[in-house]
């Protein structure tokens, strides 16, 4: 039998754009912290650029997200509702719990890495506004460094429980047969490993007082991180039976799904040809991190809103199109935005010259 | 990089970063804002479970049945104009806000429901009859189509015009001005340099019927006749024009849609059914056909009327045993059923070429026997009656078959015998004549039992020896001038598939029929047609359950009626002269026959064709005013008609040119909207929607039960009042018209009662309230309306205008008319006890037509056929189109189907065109592998004059041959452009615009002198279907 | 999760939780008794389970029910609650001339509803009725029913930013009066009623047409309550085939976009 459609509605897409920079951030925020405790608790003498790089990140991603996700609420202002049922099926109401859990830790956490980089009460009158709001924020002088690996813990719980609840969430949908496999989660959380590092990578750069020891080490973690990814998206490919074939099917059809593969192999490629290079130049370092975000924001992009143009019934793909404004383009760039502003506030309230050991 | 560069870089960002968040968040910050105010981002709703659906238009409590009325709304039973179905239906309605919030079907109205509710039914029980109370609803279901659901929209559409109108600038130019009714009427009567390009002629000036307009061409008429009023059809106030134009005015020259329709169809339904003049059909009896055949109509896709058949047959298919239908068409039609696909097939075949199928399915039908002998051999009704029949035929009619003969083609009557006989010779008391079968005799079909069928002799007469044939004979021959190969190598379907099917359809007894319709508007149509028709003939299935069936009929409202005579008056003009189309009048009958002949010229070809056996044919009007022949216009007065989108070609052949004041000095519009044609005018006078006017009109063929839907104003209209306070509208401004030119038919004493007493037609409202009163007094007279009908059925609101010029008697019954939305005859009426249909179809199925046979080809000069043959879709002068435009160049042929959602005018509904916003042409999937052609490419199609830019669909359902393209799409205007009036823009809707028409796809007749659009030579019908093509592919 | 669990777990977390306000919420999105109209209307009729027949056979693909639902209920322009499809069938080898399929589709009421469990709020909840409902002010938006939804049957409401479906006019039904759609069915395809009343048309039609009833998408195990006659198994499933042209055009080659 040889179906052809001639007559269908087109379709809108319900999860809109705010989503991808929600999972995005969220992912770089649950990724730092993994990288900071991991850190923290593998190496007997810690990298302090290192853990705050990831404090930085932690703490302006993970403000960011929730911020996103909220847009993507389309009656933002009943978020609340979310705390007035009990709805113990919807993987969605957990993640309203432990989104603000994770808000609270992570923020703590990072806390407590930047405290020590944040200015000593003075009375020095010359100190600026800066400096002021950096003295307050430090809270005092009192020592805080017995609360951190406590805190790192929790932190990193918690970061997994997001890591979990984004990836099940998106999962547990049944209808879009491209989301529903296990190898889902693990993609997620992956991709938002390799995106953190790089980013790390990134800001090792931008911010001042670059190590290189601290993007050594993370060179090792992209390669671990590009590799998990690569992994999971072959062993995806080779054994899914549901949602794997659904792509194929898509593949076949769609020239925009074909684009999207092409793009991902073509990423896949040249991140695995560089990353398999012994000694990365600086620059190439910096060429592998940015292909390595856009990688796994571009994953997000497929994964969330490409995928909701995949009809349910019909054939065929509903029609897309990015909008400029706040439901689109607007949207994405100011989440960034915002996430820049952030970073620039942070790094101007730390001190950036090598700070005391951590005692511990 | 030092502190404070460094700082001014943060600055930036921070800046540039919240900048950016603030412009993309401020859509989300809005939403909380409003959530703050409103507890809900979005708009709020009535209803938190219900949102914003519409609140129920009145509560039936599902116990008891009880009734509970919402006082906020009421329920009105109206007509739709979604297509010209003409349904009648039940229009919601806000009270607060007197819009139309939602529209379904009327319960009493044969049209909207498959068996509708008895007449005398009360409204309460009507509408508890339509609901959930004991599901009744589901049985007594009385629907709406998708565009009868979404015509409201029209009531208020920012398109609509609602004022009158003169054009600034140039005509087309979109620029316009408002004025009054009182002017308008007084610039369009007395002329004047209306529009700063000099004199133009007023109707005052035009308006002569005396002095003839031409006198070397006295037959042409009087100098009234270069007015021509043009209304689309009945929409149910055709008589008030027609009054007004023919018998006021006394124009000659009036027409309708009809020539662009299917008319083709009409015509040669007309001629089987031996009515040249109303051009009768026939419909099959869906309820109870066996096997039903539809060749170039698809009656689940469209169709007069679309929504009762399409019910029927959907009814038709699931319920009745033993019951199949074929499709016949070049494109596979909505009709087909795939879930029924064992009792029904889609039978392709090449575009414009179904003559060569029902030529090969009679020629098998004649060369086997299939036909139903004893009803063709039947030569009266009693004769018929006799072996069953309820019709008969004039198969064995005799016809004179000397081509030298003068009077060739016609019938051999009594008087040419010298027999006795009644009246003037030849006349309608005249007797035809048969060969007797059991005697061998000459006699009078009336007298004879049983005719022969197949008579080709001599017979003496006091003249001498006549050569005679029987229609059977002459359609034989006709049937056998080719080979079954033939047919079947023209229309693309094998010879046995040609056999199978006329096999099928005549192993049904009486109880199969074949229809058709807009697939014959082809350069052949009229004998396609009639060779389909013909087929009807074969089985004798005319007037009989399960065959074909003819109208149910009406009740009349503007004849002669019992309380009003709304047909005659005073003065009456008796119109003159010449149609422009040529039409109805033979050429040979003209001046310029006889001059020529006089000169001793050969008197052909005639400088156009003349189209002697047709009706008035609107897009034939318009070109021969633009081209001056036979005679050039003053004036074009037309209401609601959109030829100019509608009729394929015109608008390129003539459009530019009705842009000329010189071609064409005076145009006025009467419509609701600016349309394609409308758009050229001088003058818009704003016209009442159907929901806002007073109307009355019937069904066409399809119902066997009387039919008068009853249209009445059931929301305050939109339109501009006259100084009077009455609403400017057609009838107030024909009649304000006629009025100010002291015309008879109009004015104080125009309309004479009943009992002599004289009554005034000077307002919108009251042609169609005499008629009113005539509907409800005919036969036994209907009842009083009751209190609570009156409540329930939102009349009230009309009371005022009703006793403005009704007596307080017919007040009542007429509100008991509008309460129902008409008068229907009761569904017990439809057929008698042995379930044949109660009305019938009187005259004989004629084979060979003598009205046909005996008329000359006015181009080549040589006879019609007076029986149907395989023409070959041609040019006027008889040149075959695979001729005239080579195949290697254009070796596709266009057709166009009707959009199931989309009719002509409905595209400026929203909620309609949502649902199926475009048209991409279809195309047979492996023409276009071979053309390089895929799905979703953009290309181009060209005809020899025209082209368009498309997208295309590749299917299977299409003939290989054939660009398919749907109808609807393609508007120019209806909102597609921007309208400037009193310089304030009204902006486009550039959805409007998408697609396209086919009929911008143009082909010009070579044959004809000057741009004339490509014509069924037969008829003069509009040439849409087959015409030749090419498509490329652009990107 | 049946009902009960979920109330009991509703309770337990809402006393471990400790906020006073879920349970009257709760209430308030599910049920409201401080207006007996609106206690009603989610409760719906008490003892029946409504459903829908489609008989495929019967319709004229016309649109109709498309368009009615529209007006009725409102939706903005370019959003549906019920959509009928047009299809080509044709073979492989063309034996048999191609048909055409058309496929009217809305909510489908299912008895194992996976939109509802998703909803993070409660605010889509089933009536005793079995009609799927959306309580517009509970509903936050957060469009994971829409994604839940194996049928594209549900929709963020551009006018309401909150889920938006289907309810088989409850509004009309309530009233009495039957759904703006099976109103207005010009081959009479669409038949709604009562499954629990053996005598309600759509049992008998259910039962007389035993062998020839399906659903969509059987295997997703949502129990839809709304059954097609006539329906090929080819269309249980999601379609592979050509899909249609979507893009806009005029005849001058610009492209118009879908904005309405
Ligand atoms: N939906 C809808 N219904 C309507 C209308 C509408 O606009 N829309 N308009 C109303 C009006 S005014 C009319 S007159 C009727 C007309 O109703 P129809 O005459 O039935 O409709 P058409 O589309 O003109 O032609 C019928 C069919 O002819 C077929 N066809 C095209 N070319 C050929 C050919 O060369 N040979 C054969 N055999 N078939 C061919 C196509 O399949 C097409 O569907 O419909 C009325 N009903
Ligand atoms: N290619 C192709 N061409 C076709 C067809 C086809 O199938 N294919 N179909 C043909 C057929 S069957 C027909 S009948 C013709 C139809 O052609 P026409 O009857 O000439 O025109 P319509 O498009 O029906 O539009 C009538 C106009 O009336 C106006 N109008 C609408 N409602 C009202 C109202 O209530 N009052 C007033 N005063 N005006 C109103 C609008 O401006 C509308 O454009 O088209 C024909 N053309
Ligand atoms: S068929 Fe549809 S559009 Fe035509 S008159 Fe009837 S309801 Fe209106
Ligand atoms: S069809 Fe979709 S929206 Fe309707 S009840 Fe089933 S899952 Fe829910
Ligand atoms: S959109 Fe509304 S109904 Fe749907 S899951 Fe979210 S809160 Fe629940
Ligand atoms: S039942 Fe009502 S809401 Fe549902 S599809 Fe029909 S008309 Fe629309
Ligand atoms: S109204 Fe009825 S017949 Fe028409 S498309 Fe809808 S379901 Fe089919
Ligand atoms: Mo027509």
């Amino acid at each position: 039998m040889v179906i052809k459609e001639i007559f269908t509605p087109d379709i809108a897409i319900t999860w809109l754009p705010w989503a991808v920079q929600y999972f995005f951030m969220m992912g770089l925020a649950y990724a730092s912290v993994w990288v900071a405790t991991i850190h923290l608790f593998s190496q007997p003498k810690p990298d302090d650029r290192l853990l705050k790089l990831c404090a930085c990140l932690m703490l302006t991603a993970g403000i960011v997200a929730p911020i996103a996700l909220l847009a993507d609420l389309h009656q933002p202002l009943r978020a609340w509702h979310f705390y007035a049922q009990v709805r113990p099926d919807s993987w969605m109401w957990y993640g309203a719990f432990l989104l603000p859990v994770f808000s609270g830790t992570s923020a703590v956490f990072a806390w407590l890495l930047l405290r020590q980089y944040l200015p000593k009460h003075t009375t020095n009158q010359d100190s600026d506004w800066v400096n002021k709001i950096g003295q307050l924020l430090r809270f005092g002088d009192w020592n805080s460094d017995k609360f951190i690996k406590p805190i790192a813990l929790l932190t990193a719980l918690s970061a997994c429980s997001i890591a979990l609840y984004t990836g099940m969430e998106t999962m547990a949908i049944k209808a879009r047969p491209l989301w529903h496999t296990y190898w889902l989660p693990p993609l997620m959380a992956m991709s938002a490993l390799l995106a953190a590092c790089g980013t790390l990578v990134v800001l090792n750069r931008l911010l001042k007082g670059y190590q290189q020891r601290t993007q050594d080490s993370l060179l090792l973690w992209v390669r671990a991180s590009f590799s998990l990814f690569a992994l999971c998206l072959i062993g995806w490919a080779l054994f899914d039976k549901g949602s794997a074939p659904e792509a194929a099917l898509l593949l076949e059809t769609s020239p925009s799904w074909q684009l999207a593969a092409i793009w991902v192999l073509v990423t896949l490629a040249v991140l695995a040809l560089m990353l398999a290079i012994r000694h990365l130049p600086n620059v190439a370092m910096l060429i592998v991190s940015l292909t390595a975000i856009h990688l796994a924001w571009g994953f997000r992009w497929i994964v969330l809103i490409q995928a909701q143009t995949d009809p349910k019934y019909g054939a065929g793909t509903y029609l897309y199109q990015l909008p400029w404004g706040p439901e689109g383009l607007l949207g994405i760039a100011g989440t960034f935005g915002l996430w820049l502003a952030l970073m620039a506030l942070v790094s101007e309230l730390i001190r950036h010259t090598p700070a005391a050991k951590l005692a511990r | 990089m030092d502190k404070s560069k460094r700082r001014f870089i943060k600055g930036a960002a921070v800046t540039g970063g919240v900048g950016l968040f603030a412009a993309g968040y401020s859509h989300t910050l809005a939403q909380m804002g409003k959530g703050v105010v409103n507890g809900t981002s979005g708009k709020p709703t009535q209803d938190p479970l219900h949102g914003n659906s519409l609140a129920p238009e009145y509560k039936v409590d599902l116990q008891s049945g009880q009734l509970i009325s919402n006082d906020d709304q009421r329920v009105a039973n109206t007509m739709c104009l979604g297509c010209w179905t003409k349904c009648g239906v039940r229009a919601r309605i806000d009270q607060k806000t007197d819009k139309i919030i939602r529209i379904s079907g009327n319960p009493y109205h044969p049209l909207s429901s498959r068996e509708h509710i008895d007449f005398d039914t009360p409204i309460k029980t009507a509408f508890v009859g339509l609901s959930a109370f004991q599901e009744q609803g589901l049985q007594g279901r009385s629907t709406a189509c998708a565009r009868g659901n979404a015509m409201l929209e029209q009531l208020d559409s920012p398109h609509r015009v609602t004022q009158c109108l003169k054009r600034v600038g140039k005509r087309g130019s979109g620029q316009w001005q408002s004025i009054s009714f009182e002017q308008l009427l007084n610039e369009v009567v007395e002329g004047g340099d209306l529009f700063g390009e000099g004199q133009v002629e007023g109707l005052r000036a035009i308006r002569d019927i005396t002095t003839p307009l031409d006198t070397n061409n006295p037959e042409y008429g009087p100098k009234a006749n270069q007015l021509l009023v043009s209304n689309a059809s009945d929409e149910g106030r055709d008589a008030i024009i027609k009054r007004f134009t023919f018998n006021s005015f006394g124009t000659r020259n009036f027409a309708n849609h009809g020539a662009y329709c299917g008319f083709t169809y009409r015509a040669g339904a007309g001629a089987l059914l031996d009515d040249l003049k109303k051009y009768a059909h026939l419909k099959p009896d869906w309820d109870h056909s066996e096997f039903l055949l539809f060749i170039g109509t698809s009656p689940q896709q469209s169709g007069n009327p679309f929504k009762r058949q399409a019910r029927q047959l959907a009814n038709a298919r699931v319920n009745n045993t033993n019951f199949s239908y074929v499709v016949v068409s070049p494109m596979l039609p909505n009709t087909s059923n795939q879930p029924c696909a064992g009792n029904n097939t889609w039978l392709p075949i090449r575009p414009a070429t179904d003559s060569a199928l029902a030529m090969g399915m009679l020629r098998w039908i004649i060369d086997n026997q299939r036909y139903a002998a004893d009803f063709l051999s039947a030569p009266n009704v009693d004769a018929a009656k006799a072996s069953g029949y309820r019709g008969f035929s004039n198969a064995g009619f005799l016809i004179i078959s000397e081509p030298t003969h003068p009077r060739y083609g016609q019938y051999l009557f009594a008087s040419d015998l010298g027999l006795p006989f009644d009246g003037k010779a030849y006349g309608e008391q005249d007797s035809q004549l048969v060969v007797d079968a059991a005697s061998g005799e000459v006699v009078f079909a009336s007298q004879s039992q049983k005719a022969k069928l197949d008579v080709n002799q001599s017979v003496d007469t006091p003249k001498g020896t006549i050569a005679v044939k029987s229609s059977f004979q002459l359609l034989s021959e006709a049937a056998h001038s080719f080979e079954m190969a033939h047919y079947a190598k023209e229309c693309d379907i094998s010879e046995a598939q040609i056999i199978a099917l006329a096999d099928k359809f005549t192993s049904h007894g009486t109880k199969a029929a074949v229809i058709s319709h807009g697939g014959t508007m082809s350069a052949n149509g009229f004998y396609s047609a009639w060779a389909i028709m013909m087929l009807n003939a074969m089985i004798g299935n005319i007037n009989l359950k399960g065959g074909a069936l003819a109208s149910g009929g009406s009740f009349p409202a503007f004849g002669k009626g019992p309380r009003y005579n709304l047909q005659e008056f005073d003065g009456m003009v008796e119109p003159k002269g010449v149609f422009l189309s040529r039409s109805k009048f033979p050429y040979e009958k003209t001046s310029e026959y006889r001059r020529k002949v006089e000169a001793g010229e050969s008197p052909y070809p005639a400088k156009e064709p003349w189209f002697p056996i047709s009706s008035p044919l609107l897009g034939e009007h318009l070109t021969a005013a633009v081209h001056g022949y036979p005679y050039r216009l003053k004036a074009w007065i037309n209401h609601m008609g959109n030829p100019i989108y509608g009729q394929a070609g015109l608008g390129e052949a003539i459009g530019e040119q009705l842009k000329d004041p010189k071609v064409l000095p005076l145009f006025i519009s009467i419509d609701s909207f600016i349309n394609e044609t409308s758009a050229l005018s001088d003058y818009i006078v704003p016209d009442t929607l159907t929901y806002e006017s007073w109307g009355w009109t019937s069904a066409w063929q399809g119902t066997l039960t009387k039919v008068a839907t009853g249209r009445w104003p059931i929301v305050e209209p939109r339109v501009a009042k006259m100084a009077s306070g009455d609403v400017v509208c057609m009838e107030s401004f024909l009649s304000q018209v006629a009025m100010k030119l002291q015309l008879p038919g109009f004015g104080e004493n125009a309309v004479k009662a009943a009992d002599g007493s004289l009554h005034p037609l000077t307002r919108a409202a009251d042609y169609s309230l005499y008629g009113a009163a005539n509907v409800a007094y005919l036969g036994k007279a209907v009842a009083d309306i009751n209190a609570e009908d009156m409540y329930l059925s939102g009349v009230s609101r009309i009371q005022s205008e009703l006793n403005t010029r009704l007596t307080p008697d017919e007040v009542k019954k007429v509100s008991y008319l509008f309460a129902r939305g008409g008068r229907f005859e009761e569904m017990r009426g439809a057929r008698d006890d042995a379930g044949n249909p109660s009305k019938v179809w009187p005259k004989p199925m004629m084979l060979w037509n003598p009205d046909v046979g005996s008329r000359r080809n006015s181009l080549t000069g040589e006879f019609m056929s007076g029986c149907p043959r395989l023409y070959q879709p041609a040019l006027a002068d008889g040149t075959p189109l695979d001729k005239a435009f080579d195949k290697s160049q254009w070796p596709l042929l266009i057709s166009s189907y009707k959009s199931h959602t989309m009719s002509s005018m409905s595209i400026g509904s929203d909620r309609l065109r949502q649902v199926h916003p475009n048209n991409p042409v279809r195309l047979n999937e492996k023409t276009a592998t071979r053309l390089g052609i895929s799905t979703g490419d953009t290309v181009k199609i060209s005809t020899p004059n025209g082209s368009v830019i498309a997208l295309v669909e590749c299917v299977a359902g299409v003939h290989p041959d054939c660009i398919a393209i749907e109808h609807g799409y393609g508007h120019k205007e209806l909102g597609a452009r921007d309208t400037v009036i009193d310089e304030i823009k009204i902006v486009a809707n550039p959805l409007i615009r998408v697609g396209i028409n086919m009929n911008d796809l143009n082909l010009f007749d070579p044959s004809r002198n000057g741009r004339y659009p490509l014509v069924d030579w037969a008829s003069g019908a509009s040439a849409r279907q087959g015409l030749p093509a090419k498509i490329e592919k652009l990107s | 999760m049946d009902k009960s669990k979920r109330q009991f777990l509703g309770k337990m977390a809402s006393v471990s939780v400790g906020v006073a306000l879920i349970p009257v919420v709760q209430v308030y999105a599910q049920d409201d008794k401080r207006s007996p109209q609106m206690h009603s209307a989610i409760e719906g009729q008490v003892g029946k389970r409504y459903g829908m027949v489609i008989d495929l056979r019967r319709c004229v693909g016309c649109q109709a029910c498309t368009v009615a639902c529209t007006i009725e209920n409102q939706p903005p322009l370019g959003q549906f609650r019920t959509t009928v499809q047009q299809y080509e069938v044709s073979q492989q080898e063309d034996t048999t001339p191609p048909a055409f399929l058309m496929l009217p589709r809305l909510c489908n009421h299912c008895e194992n509803p996976p939109c509802i469990p998703v909803c993070p709020t409660g605010a889509t909840f089933q009536r005793k009725d079995g009609i799927v409902v959306v309580n517009n002010e509970w509903c936050v938006g957060c469009g994971y029913c829409v994604q839940a939804c194996p049928y594209d049957a549900r929709f963020i409401n551009h006018d309401t930013n909150t889920a938006d479906k289907c309810t088989f006019c409850a509004h009309r039904l309530d009233a009495g009066l039957l759904p703006a759609c099976v109103e207005t069915c010009v081959g009479e395809a669409r038949v709604i009623g009562d499954l629990n009343n053996p005598n309600s048309q759509i049992s008998q039609l259910l039962a007389a047409n035993k062998t020839d009833i399906k659903v969509l998408k059987p295997t997703a195990n949502t129990a839809p309550r709304v059954f097609y006659i006539g329906m090929s198994s080819a269309f249980e499933h999601k379609i592979s085939g050509q899909a249609p042209v979507r893009t806009l055009l005029t005849d001058t080659g610009v492209e118009i976009h879908h904005g309405h």
